[in-house]
C-alpha cells in the first residue's frame, strides 16, 4: 500500500528532471522545477507512515484505548519545504518575466544566441 | 481610461468612471462582494484554531493568495493597487518578522532556551491555550499573507510604477 | 544522440527509484513505540502520567511530553513553533529574501508594453 507512494513520488521526480532537461521554453522548465519538488515532498511525508494509524491530534472525543499515531515530526519538516518551493518558482517567475522584456523571446536555443 | 492587461481577452472588461475612479460593471462587482466576507471568515477560522485542530500559520496564510485573485478580478486594476498598497504590505512583512523574534527571545529574558513556552498556558483545549505557541502563530501568518499579497500583485503588473502611462 | 542519451540515463534513474521504493516499502515504521508503547487514549486522559525513561526516539518524547508541557491539542504545530521554532525562523528569512527579490525585479520604473506586441517564440 505505502509502495505506491514511494512509486509515484519518483516517478515526479524523474518527470520534472526529463522536463528541466528537455524543454525549450522557460516556463516549461519552471513547471518541471515545481514538480519535482512536490515529488520530494510527497516521499518525505510518506516516509513517518505506520499502517492503521492516525493523525498526531488528541482529539476529543476520537481515542480508543487502541489508537496510535504516526509519525509527526516529518509532517512538520514537509510545511517549511512547501513554503521553500513555493518561494523558488516566485523568484523564478519574475526572472523569466525580465527575461522576456529583456530579450523579445522564451526560447533558450535564441537567448543562447542573442547574448544580451 | 483603457487599462493595461498586457492584451489578455480573459481580464478585458467593459469599465465606466464614476466619481473619478474607473469601476467594473455591475456583475463581476456583486460576485465579488458576495463571496469575499465568506473567503476572508474561513481564512481567520482556520489561523485561529491552529493548536486545536489541523490548520496554522501556514496554511491560511496561503489561503490570501485566492482573496487577492478575487479583488483583482472583480475590481479592477487601480482598484485593487489603492485597497492593497502592496508598499505597505511588503514593510509590513518585516515588522510581522520582528514580532516573532521577540516573541522567540521571551525564553531567553525568562532564563530558559530560545522558543520556550513560558507564557501564559490556558487550560487544555481552550482557545487560548498554547503559551507562545499561538502568537507564533499569528505571526507567522501574517508574514506569510503580506507576502502572498506582494508576490500576486506584482506577478499581475500593479507595481510597475510608470510615467509612460498612456499614449506608449 | 543527444535524446538518446537523455532517455539512457533517465532510465537507469528510473530503474534504480523503482528498486529503492520496492527496498523501502519493507522497512519498518519509524515511530512504532516498540520500546516504550505509548497508551495515547491513557495520555489524554491524564497528561501527567508521563514517563520518558524508555522512550523510542524523538517522535516518541515530543507525543508523550506534548500535552504536559504545551496545553495544546495538535503535536504538529507544537513540533513547528515550539520544540522546532528555529526551523521555521529560517524559513521566514527565505520568505522575506524571495518577496524583496520579486520587488526589486517587478517593481520600479519601467516602460509599460504596448498591447500589439508580437510575442516571438510561444
Amino acid at each position: 500500500m505505502i509502495t505506491f507512494n514511494y512509486m509515484v513520488s519518483f516517478f515526479l521526480i524523474v518527470l520534472g528532471l526529463y522536463c528541466i532537461i528537455t524543454k525549450y521554453n522557460l516556463v516549461k522548465t519552471v513547471i518541471g522545477m515545481s514538480v519535482m519538488d512536490y515529488g520530494v515532498n510527497l516521499l518525505i511525508i510518506s516516509i513517518g507512515f505506520h499502517p492503521g494509524g492516525t493523525a498526531p491530534i488528541f482529539t476529543p472525543g476520537e481515542l480508543n484505548p487502541t489508537s496510535f499515531f504516526v509519525d509527526p515530526i516529518p509532517q512538520a519538516l514537509t510545511l517549511t519545504s512547501i513554503v521553500i518551493g513555493a518561494c523558488v518558482t516566485a523568484m523564478s517567475l519574475a526572472l523569466v518575466i525580465r527575461i522576456e522584456e529583456s530579450y523579445g523571446t522564451l526560447d533558450t536555443r535564441e537567448i543562447r544566441r542573442l547574448r544580451g | 481610461m483603457q487599462e493595461n492587461n498586457h492584451g489578455d481577452p480573459m481580464l478585458e472588461s467593459p469599465e465606466i468612471t464614476r466619481n473619478g475612479r474607473t469601476v467594473k460593471n455591475v456583475i463581476q462587482r456583486c460576485g465579488c462582494d458576495k463571496v469575499l466576507p465568506l473567503a476572508l471568515v474561513y481564512v481567520a477560522y482556520i489561523i485561529l484554531h491552529g493548536h486545536l485542530s489541523p490548520g496554522g500559520g501556514f496554511q491560511g496564510g496561503i489561503l490570501m493568495v485566492a482573496v487577492v485573485l478575487l479583488v483583482y478580478l472583480g475590481h479592477g486594476h487601480e482598484e485593487s493597487r489603492r485597497l492593497f498598497l502592496p508598499e505597505v504590505m511588503h514593510h509590513a512583512e518585516g515588522a510581522a518578522l520582528i514580532f516573532y523574534i521577540l516573541i522567540a527571545m521571551v525564553g531567553v529574558l525568562g532564563g530558559s532556551v530560545v522558543c520556550a513556552n513560558i507564557l501564559g498556558l490556558g487550560g487544555i483545549g481552550a482557545l487560548f491555550s498554547g503559551g507562545t505557541i499561538f502568537w507564533m502563530g499569528q505571526a507567522v501568518a501574517f508574514d506569510v499573507m503580506t507576502a502572498s499579497i506582494v508576490l500576486v500583485l506584482g506577478m499581475l503588473g500593479v507595481l510597475l510604477v510608470s510615467d509612460a502611462h498612456s499614449g506608449k | 544522440m543527444k535524446a538518446f542519451l537523455t532517455w539512457v540515463c533517465l532510465g537507469i534513474l528510473a530503474v534504480a527509484f523503482a528498486v529503492s521504493a520496492i527496498t523501502m516499502s519493507h522497512f519498518e515504521p519509524t515511530y512504532a513505540g516498540e520500546d516504550a508503547p505509548v497508551s495515547v487514549y491513557e495520555l489524554q486522559q491524564d497528561p501527567a502520567s508521563y514517563d520518558d525513561s524508555r522512550t523510542d526516539g524523538a517522535a516518541g518524547a515530543i507525543v508523550q511530553q506534548n500535552l504536559e508541557k504545551t496545553h495544546a491539542l495538535n503535536d504538529v504545530t507544537s513540533i513547528v513553533f515550539d520544540f522546532r521554532g528555529y526551523d521555521t525562523m529560517g524559513e521566514s528569512f527565505v520568505l522575506i529574501t524571495a518577496v524583496t527579490g520579486v520587488v526589486v525585479l517587478l517593481g520600479g520604473k519601467r516602460e509599460k508594453k504596448e498591447e500589439a506586441k508580437d510575442h516571438a517564440g510561444e
